[in-house]
């Protein structure tokens, strides 16, 4: 659904672009083909590592690790673990609601989801293709950080 | 993961991740043909859906970078947008769509165009975790007060963020000199 809309969208704006300037549509087709290809290499080892990860480290086995740990240290795990994993949105909330079905603390459902969306360990090598190395390590350390943050005020507020 | 047969030095350094997935996928197999399928099924589905993403997002961006002029982006999400920056690129964030990942060209692009770094960090943070969809799921499976509580921290995670990212940024080069943006004809 979300992808026909980007489509539409791509195939729209190139239809009213190219009725405007032929020239500035072809450059920005040439443009993203070029992007594409330059990213290819790295969004592909990427896929291939996501897979592994998942069938080397099932996510029923996650949630009952991290339902059983408790206090500061489960935090610290589930802020780890959603650092270097990859999960489809799909997956990840009703993994995170098993999590705390299985009696994970707020703190440690609010720090695996934090780090499993804003630190992207894996997604790391194109993000440093596209904004450079620094930028990625500062964006990732800091997310991790204020994710341990997030986790610990959700602490405070929903005990 | 077809294409990684060549023999060519750059290409095969380039496709060495893939090669050695398809290797690994190949010793999960003799040991664990379970594990290898349900590797080789989520490697299918992520793939796909890159492949339903990527084109199009790289494609609007580019068309972004040819229309959007340096001063509209400036004046939007550039220095002098202040506060009202701020508030776009945190609704940009949470408006669009799809993977992380998806936004890293965007935020290449914007960031060559004159944006200022605390408003990228901002959009990538809450493109990140502050979606409207991841929401709407997060509420299902986690309650609605838990989700509203942890996106407003997230919010203010994000500016935080890149306020702290944009004194760090001063001292960088490089940021968006290697990105893989489109750069405009010679």
């Amino acid at each position: 659904m979300y992808s026909l809309i980007l489509y539409l969208l791509a195939i729209v704006s190139a239809a009213v672009s190219f009725r405007a300037d032929q020239e500035k549509t072809r450059q920005a087709f040439r443009v993203s083909v070029r992007s594409l290809v330059k990213v290819a290499p790295t969004m592909l080892g990427i896929v291939g590592v996501v897979g592994l990860l998942l069938a080397l480290v099932p996510p029923h086995w996650i949630s009952t690790y991290l339902g059983e740990k408790a206090g500061f240290v489960g935090t610290i795990a589930a802020a780890v673990i959603g650092a270097v994993t990859l999960i489809p949105g799909l997956v990840a909330f009703p993994l995170a609601g098993s999590i705390y079905a299985q009696g994970a603390s707020t703190m440690t459902v609010a720090a695996f989801i934090t780090t499993l969306t804003m630190v992207g360990f894996v997604t790391a090598p194109t993000e440093i293709e596209q904004l450079g190395k620094k930028m990625t390590i500062w964006r990732n350390s800091l997310s991790f950080v204020f994710a341990l943050v997030i986790a610990v005020l959700m602490e405070v507020i929903l005990p | 993961m077809k294409d990684s047969r060549s023999h060519k030095g750059s290409t095969f350094k380039q496709y060495r991740v893939v090669v050695l997935a398809v290797l690994a996928n190949l010793v999960l197999w003799y040991f664990s043909p379970d594990r290898a399928r349900i590797s080789i099924g989520t490697t299918g589905s992520v793939f796909r859906e890159m492949l339903m993403i990527l084109p199009p997002v790289f494609f609007l961006v580019g068309m972004l970078d040819q229309w959007v002029p340096r001063e509209v982006i400036g004046k939007y999400v550039g220095h002098e947008s202040g506060i009202k920056g701020m508030v776009i690129s945190l609704l940009l964030g949470s408006a669009t769509v799809g993977p992380l990942y998806a936004g890293f060209p965007l935020a290449a692009m914007l960031l060559k165009k004159g944006a200022r770094m605390s408003n990228v960090v901002a959009f990538l943070t809450a493109k990140a975790a502050a979606e409207v969809p991841l929401i709407v799921m997060e509420s299902k499976f986690l309650g609605a007060r838990f989700a509203l509580v942890r996106v407003s921290l997230t919010f203010v995670a994000a500016i935080a963020m890149g306020w702290i990212m944009e004194q760090l940024s001063r001292g960088w080069s490089e940021t968006s000199s290697d990105s893989t943006s489109p750069k405009p004809a010679k």
